[in-house]
């Protein structure tokens, strides 16, 4: 298992941020590197903005501050498709892997790898949240706006929101990533609402497109490691890539998966097709000018994002899910990632009322997966 | 400065250091200055011991020699330095006016000359241009400034938006060379789909535009005597869209030929949103009174009985 970890070529710590544990920490892992304590970032974000290839350069700073929004919010998801009443919690911004396909890329007020690290104020707005929850059982996850392990062996992240999460069990925590950066994870005892979470692709499209990410093969290894560790794990089919031979590509990695994880360990497995806004599109062609997947046939969906044709989109989800049934997956819970009911219906022959629908549907005990 | 009146031919017209427009319509100030003479003095350097170096006013110089004037007024600006001297030209024009594509991308290249420090122009000057202050920006309207001048004049004259002059600059210079009787006589909302299924098409096989346009069926088009060139730009235009969405473009022609086969009167549209996105097709009909409207329903009424017809909605909504 390929274990290579992320660390920048210069720590800045925001003054606000200087005497957090968090901070720390992170200064404690990133000894050997070079430190500058700032007062504001603006600066420092502005001249990275500047640059050409902000979204790469972004990459080889760590930004430690104080995050000054809301660290828990609702997945944004995408209008007009069926969502899945997922929470997102601001924890990290941005991810020192380089997926070509990245929406990240496109969210540039901040490019820098930044660790939020008022970590009193998270957990305060976390108690807030699951209290007025409290009477339903939801999903929340760190892994939107960067990947949930990348920092992990520079903040200890995973640690604090496993213990934190631990007590409180109406909530299902996933930390999704594609990395095996699974070390911390190891080292604590697997409460039953913590899913550790990989997104998966085909081995050619995540050598080709899944720069810096671990091949995929060892992600399921990790996998396995951390779900014989006793934790639930999820897996992301998402982006799933049209390609020449993608269905055995595909195929292949679905027979690893079933091959290497007990299907009851497995949370859920989603499935979402290539998809972004056209404003992506240029920033991909810049930056990763050998890609050739933005020039396969898109429409332009009912959010405004460019996908494939809905013919398509299915032949990719059949397929795919075909596949998981075919390998003994048909009792995990499948949902589709920013879908419309037809498809649901067309693969699954059952759709969801509602993303209230989806999140029962993936909040229900382990083999009951049924709405 | 020092107002005096000067010989045209004093100023050197060949020295365009502080030159960044280049495209006019002389047409009003032509009457103005004939009806008043030019009111406004130019703005010159002297750079050397014989002539003037021209800092701001192309458009009245370019006036005054269309109607043979043989002097003119000049400010004789006391300034060594260039780079001061084109900012009071840049300051002066900014005050005045906005700035096309084309004159930012020549201011640029020109304090890109005088100053050679790329992060001071972005960060000072980008926001005077109304320019988003990146780098990537600043290379290009470099490479706009470097495009030919053929180019720029039909930038000029179509008031082609940054967007597409940005693909156009994605093009090498053998590559736009047959580009430019194909895009002329296209709008310019065709022109910017034209250029981006030619950029794809390009990056999805690996051909050049140039090996792209040069394809049988392409050069039967473009050689054809028959055609104006309006038509061939349309019809190169559609089979190059059919080349980057070959099965998009043969879904749209397959629905249209089912509906072509239905016979269904002008007045009655089949319309597939978002192509076939929904799985839903919707129908629109005019009508002027209650007969139109009997006779509209009793056709769509004959319509259910219509299987190919039927069997197109299963296959797109289906795939």
């Amino acid at each position: 298992m390929d274990e290579a970890l992320y660390f920048p070529k210069k720590v800045y710590v925001t003054k606000d941020s200087r005497n957090s544990f968090i901070t720390r920490r992170v200064l404690e892992n990133t000894g050997h590197l070079p430190v500058e304590f700032i007062t504001d970032s603006r600066e420092l974000i502005e001249d990275v903005l500047m640059s050409r290839n902000p979204a790469g350069e972004g990459k080889k700073l760590l930004l430690v501050t104080h995050q000054r929004g809301g660290y828990v919010k609702p997945c944004p998801c995408t209008p007009k498709y069926i969502g899945c009443n997922y929470f997102i919690i601001n924890t990290e911004l941005n991810c020192p892997l380089d997926c070509s396909y990245c929406i990240l890329q496109l969210y540039l007020n901040n490019p820098l790898i930044t660790i939020h690290a008022n970590t009193a104020e998270l957990f305060r707005q976390l108690d807030d949240f699951l209290h007025k929850n409290r009477n339903r059982t939801f999903r929340i996850g760190t892994g939107e706006l960067g990947d949930s392990l990348a920092l992990d062996h520079l903040t200890d992240r995973s640690s604090e929101l496993i213990s934190y999460f631990a007590e409180h069990p109406n909530a299902l925590l996933e930390l999704k990533t594609k990395t095996v950066n699974i070390k911390n994870i190891l080292a604590h005892d697997p409460p039953g609402n913590i899913v550790i979470a990989w997104s998966l692709n085909s081995e050619k499209m995540a050598d080709e497109e899944e720069i810096g990410a671990p091949a995929v093969h060892d992600r399921i290894q990790a996998a396995h490691l951390v779900s014989q560790a006793g934790y639930r794990v999820g897996f992301h089919f998402d982006p799933i890539i049209h390609y020449e031979g993608w269905e055995d590509g595909y195929a292949k990695i679905i027979d690893d998966l079933m091959d290497h994880i007990d299907r009851k360990k497995i949370a859920w497995i989603s499935l979402g097709s290539l998809r972004f806004p056209p404003a992506l599109k240029p920033v991909i062609q810049k930056r990763s000018p050998q890609t050739k997947i933005i020039y396969d046939e898109f429409i332009t969906g009912k959010d405004g994002k460019l996908r494939y044709p809905k013919p398509l989109r299915l032949r990719l989800f059949q397929r795919v899910f075909g596949d998981l049934k075919k390998a003994g997956g048909g009792e995990i819970p499948v949902y589709f990632c920013m879908e419309s009911r037809d498809i649901w219906m067309d693969v699954q022959k059952k759709t969801p009322r509602s993303k209230k629908e989806v999140e029962k549907l993936l909040t229900l005990p382990l083999g009951a997966n049924d709405f | 400065m020092k107002l005096l009146e000067v010989p045209l031919d004093d100023i050197n017209q060949k020295d365009e250091r502080f030159r960044f427009s280049y495209h006019f319509d002389l047409h009003k100030l032509l009457i103005s200055i004939k009806k008043f003479g030019l009111v406004c003095p130019l703005v010159v350097v002297k750079r050397d011991e014989s002539k003037y170096v021209l800092v701001s006013g192309w458009k009245r110089v370019l006036a005054c020699l269309e109607l043979s004037l043989t002097h003119v007024p000049v400010y004789l600006l006391d300034e060594q330095d260039d780079c001061r001297a084109f900012l009071l030209c840049l300051y002066e024009n900014w005050a005045a006016r906005n700035f096309n594509i084309l004159e930012k991308a020549e201011i640029l290249l020109n304090l890109n000359g005088f100053m050679g420090n790329e992060k001071k122009i972005v960060k000072h000057y980008f926001p005077l241009l109304d320019i988003p202050a990146t780098l990537t920006y600043f290379d290009t309207y470099l490479k706009i400034a470097l495009l030919d001048p053929t180019w720029k004049k039909i930038i000029f004259k179509k008031k082609i938006p940054l967007a597409s002059v940005q693909l156009l600059t994605e093009f090498s210079p053998e590559d736009r060379e047959p580009l430019l009787p194909l895009v002329l006589p296209l709008n310019v909302n065709k022109l910017r789909q034209f250029l981006e299924d030619l950029y794809d098409l390009s990056k999805k096989t690996g051909d050049s535009p140039k090996v792209l346009l040069s394809a049988p069926d392409i050069l039967s088009v473009s050689q054809s005597e028959n055609l104006s060139s309006l038509q061939k730009a349309e019809k190169i235009r559609s089979l190059l869209r059919a080349k980057r969405y070959p099965t998009l473009s043969s879904w749209k022609k397959s629905f249209d030929t089912s509906l072509k086969k239905a016979r269904l009167s002008k007045e009655v549209d089949f319309d597939s949103a978002s192509f076939f996105e929904d799985g839903e097709f919707t129908v629109t009909f005019s009508l002027k009174n209650k007969r139109a409207f009997q006779k509209r329903l009793s056709k769509l009424q004959d319509l259910i009985s219509d299987e190919d017809l039927f069997s197109m909605f299963k296959s797109f909504s289906d795939g």
